[in-house]
């Protein structure tokens, strides 16, 4: 349409400089822009069309600079081209460019433009014609195609997703650039073919591939089916592959279709698929560890139901254990709701901590040990029926309390003898040989100097025997019962006990005592000076002493007597673990009262007994 | 003329000493109980210048005794005695309140020496 011109147009034009009018008629109603220039780029006419489109009048545009018109006010590069365009065409040389012109709906047009030179007769160019297309519309549809093929192969490249299309007849297959790098290789090189790709497929993978095909072309039916590929540098990849077949004249002609990358899906189904089983593999374990153990176990959800309960749990409870699962805990055994079993599982969710409880659950007269754990569900309990045990705990509690009381008593039974025989050694033997002896002074008295020297040394004799049997009478008595503790209290008993002491051994015994007088009632005086009797009697036989020390004081309501020495000492596990009957007396002696004895010590730095009873302690029952 | 009043709970004991004593002293009267609380009595109802006393007494221990005697008479002199040695009582006895205090086992001039003296005549 730009120089289709046929001669009539030519003749008009150089003649008059006006266009024929049937010819213009037609010019005028082409949509394109047909402009007459003169040779330095005057318009010297133009059709109607394009000014109708920019709102324009000929006379707005004729006798103007093609240039200058505000088709062009947007771009001076786009006003160089053209006028440059046009004074080659005034030299003969005829041009077709892409430009652009200023809409006058806004925007700009792309406009595809042609601008050839009119000769006159005599050859030489006389005009220039121009002619210029809106191409805008044509443009932006491949503008949009474009953008849609690039995004098309985004989308392939961020789906792993490629393309192929298979033409049977010709056996030629083409693939998207994603396809190629789905399978690892280069577009450059790489020609796919069928055979190519059956050989990239898996070994394992092959036949069924094959068949996949053969099946679809055979029923011309679309098909989607898994595959393994193997790159060439050995990597697998796994596809998703879906097509469908072209048909024409009842066979297949082309296979068309995707290939999607799910390698990394695949991957995490499998690892997920691993897990899974190795959970339930874990789970299972544990159900049939838990089902071994003796011990009963439940899981319970935070709303007290039992998630779990293992066989032995069922059978502590009285329940199949599979018919209390969903089961609320406090509707099952509403006895122990508000209990210490409650409080105990509210603990552990509260504190999040294990909670140990022994308790007895009073409808079954049982006692039931519970450990239990919070979990991040609920809780975890184990528990088992230790009402056999806690009887013999409170059996042998009790038994040891009755050896106790009965070990007291034969104490108490043990004193007393003592004192009865000791008094009766004091008052009838003792008593009886004082007499004898004062008589027996009485009568050297009488005899005077008239005694025969016979008579004088039998009487001495008599007198020395006499003593010598005071003496073993008196030793008899204070070993049973020293008279000093009932006559003179305890301070001056262990003044007494202490200088004996020192007596018998040669080891200094030094008694620190209160200064005044001190209360501290019979039965509280016998078991500390029985209990310093012990110590000292350890010291002797054991602690290689040499030096004892022996202090009484009051402390508050108590009495405390403590037995020092410097011996060789006792390491405090070999105080512990000796069943020394003399340091079990000692306990048992304070015990017996309330109090009791604590005896401490470390090789080389001698042994400690620090023994403390209510000074006012009455004989135990 | 020394009044001593002599208590002890062995009959022959208080034989044996007040033959001592009446012995060793030449001008004394010996009186004797046989249990603290007729001593007390005695001691409330007339004067005297000397007690002998014992210190394992039936009715009440000797220091529980001494103390009550102590208590009605001051001033007046009391010699515990036991058959045990003077090492062990003598100075517990004196803190006590006893004037002093002698071993019934000691030789008779010693026991006779511990009454004269407690009764002022040395």
């Amino acid at each position: 349409m730009t120089a289709e011109a046929g001669d009539p147009a030519r003749v008009s034009v150089v003649d008059g400089v006006t266009l024929e009018s049937r010819f213009r008629d037609v010019l005028d109603a082409l949509f394109a822009f047909v402009g007459f220039f003169s040779r330095d780029g005057i318009l010297l006419d133009t059709n109607q069309a394009p000014l109708t489109a920019a709102g324009l009048e000929r006379a707005d545009v004729v006798g103007k600079r093609f240039v200058d018109l505000t088709w062009f006010s947007h771009s001076a590069e786009e006003r160089a081209r053209v006028a440059e365009a046009i004074a080659r065409a005034a030299d003969g040389q005829p041009s077709r460019f892409e430009t652009s012109v200023v809409s006058m709906r806004g925007g700009v047009l792309a406009i595809d433009a042609a601008f050839a030179p009119l000769r006159g007769v005599d050859g030489n160019v006389r005009y220039v014609i121009g002619t210029g297309v809106d191409v805008s519309v044509r443009r932006q549809a491949e503008n949009e195609l474009r953008r849609n093929r690039e995004r098309l192969e985004e989308a392939q490249r961020l789906a792993h997703l490629g393309t192929w299309e298979w033409d049977i007849v010709k056996n030629e297959v083409s693939w998207s650039d994603e396809l190629y790098q789905i399978y690892g290789v280069d577009r450059g090189t790489h020609v796919p073919t069928y055979e190519s790709f059956l050989g990239s497929v898996h070994p394992d993978d092959r036949e069924h591939t094959a068949n996949v095909l053969r099946l679809a072309m055979q029923n011309l039916s679309p098909f989607a089916y898994d595959h393994r590929i193997v790159r060439p540098d050995g990597s697998f990849r796994m596809l998703h592959t879906r097509g469908q077949v072209a048909a024409g004249g009842g066979r297949a002609l082309r296979l068309v279709g995707t290939c999607w990358d799910i390698t990394r899906r695949w991957e995490a189904m499998r690892a997920a698929e691993a897990a899974r089983a190795e959970a339930e593999s874990a789970r299972g374990e544990l159900e049939r560890i838990l089902e071994r153990v003796s011990d009963g176990f439940v899981a319970l959800d935070r709303a007290w139901r039992y998630r779990y309960v293992n066989g032995s749990g069922g059978r502590l409870l009285g329940r199949e254990a599979a018919s209390l699962i969903g089961k609320h805990v406090w509707t099952e055994f509403p006895e122990g709701r508000g209990q210490r079993f409650q409080l105990a599982y509210q603990q552990a969710i509260d504190e999040q901590r294990p909670i140990h409880l022994r308790e007895h659950y009073p409808p079954w007269d049982r006692w039931f040990e519970n450990r239990i754990y919070p979990s991040p569900d609920g809780l975890s309990i184990f528990f088992t029926d230790v009402t056999e045990q806690q009887k013999i705990q409170d059996e042998l509690r009790a038994s040891a309390a009755e050896l106790r009381a009965l070990a007291t008593r034969l104490s108490e039974i043990r004193e007393e003898e003592r004192r009865v025989i000791a008094r009766e050694l004091h008052d009838q033997v003792g008593q009886a040989l004082t007499a004898l002896k004062l008589d027996l002074a009485g009568l050297r008295g009488q005899l005077g100097s008239g005694a025969s020297a016979e008579a004088e040394r039998r009487l001495r004799a008599m007198d020395g025997l006499v003593d010598q049997t005071l003496e073993t009478t008196r030793r008899i008595s204070a070993t049973l019962r020293p008279a000093v503790l009932d006559d003179l209290g305890l301070p001056a008993a262990i003044r007494w006990q202490a200088g004996e002491f020192t007596q018998r051994t040669g080891v200094p015994c030094e008694a620190r005592l209160p200064e005044e007088e001190i209360s501290i009632g019979p039965a509280a005086s016998l078991a500390l000076f029985r209990i310093l009797q012990e110590a000292l009697t350890n010291v002797a036989r054991h602690a290689q002493a040499r030096h004892v020390r022996v202090a009484l004081a009051r402390d508050g309501e108590a009495a405390v007597l403590v037995v020092a020495d410097d011996g060789r000492g006792y390491a405090s596990d070999e105080i512990s673990s000796r069943r020394s009957l003399g340091l079990v007396g000692m306990r048992e002696r304070a015990l017996a009262l309330g109090g009791e004895t604590i005896v401490t010590g470390e090789p080389g730095r001698g042994t400690t007994v620090r023994a403390r009873v209510p000074a006012c302690a009455q004989e135990p029952a | 003329m020394k009044r001593i009043l002599l208590v002890d709970d062995s009959e022959a004991v208080r034989g044996s000493l007040r033959q001592l004593l009446v012995e060793a002293l030449p001008d004394v009267v010996v009186e004797e109980e046989a249990a603290a609380g007729a001593a007390l009595v005695a001691v409330g109802r007339e004067p005297w210048d000397l007690v002998m006393l014992d210190l394992s007494l039936p009715d009440r221990g000797g220091v529980q005794a001494l103390r009550e005697i102590r208590a009605l008479r001051p001033e007046l002199p009391v010699v515990v005695m036991s058959l045990h040695p003077e090492r062990d009582y003598r100075a517990a006895m004196r803190a006590s309140g006893a004037t002093d205090y002698v071993s019934k086992g000691s030789p008779a001039p010693a026991i006779a020496a511990v009454v004269r003296s407690a009764l002022g005549l040395v």
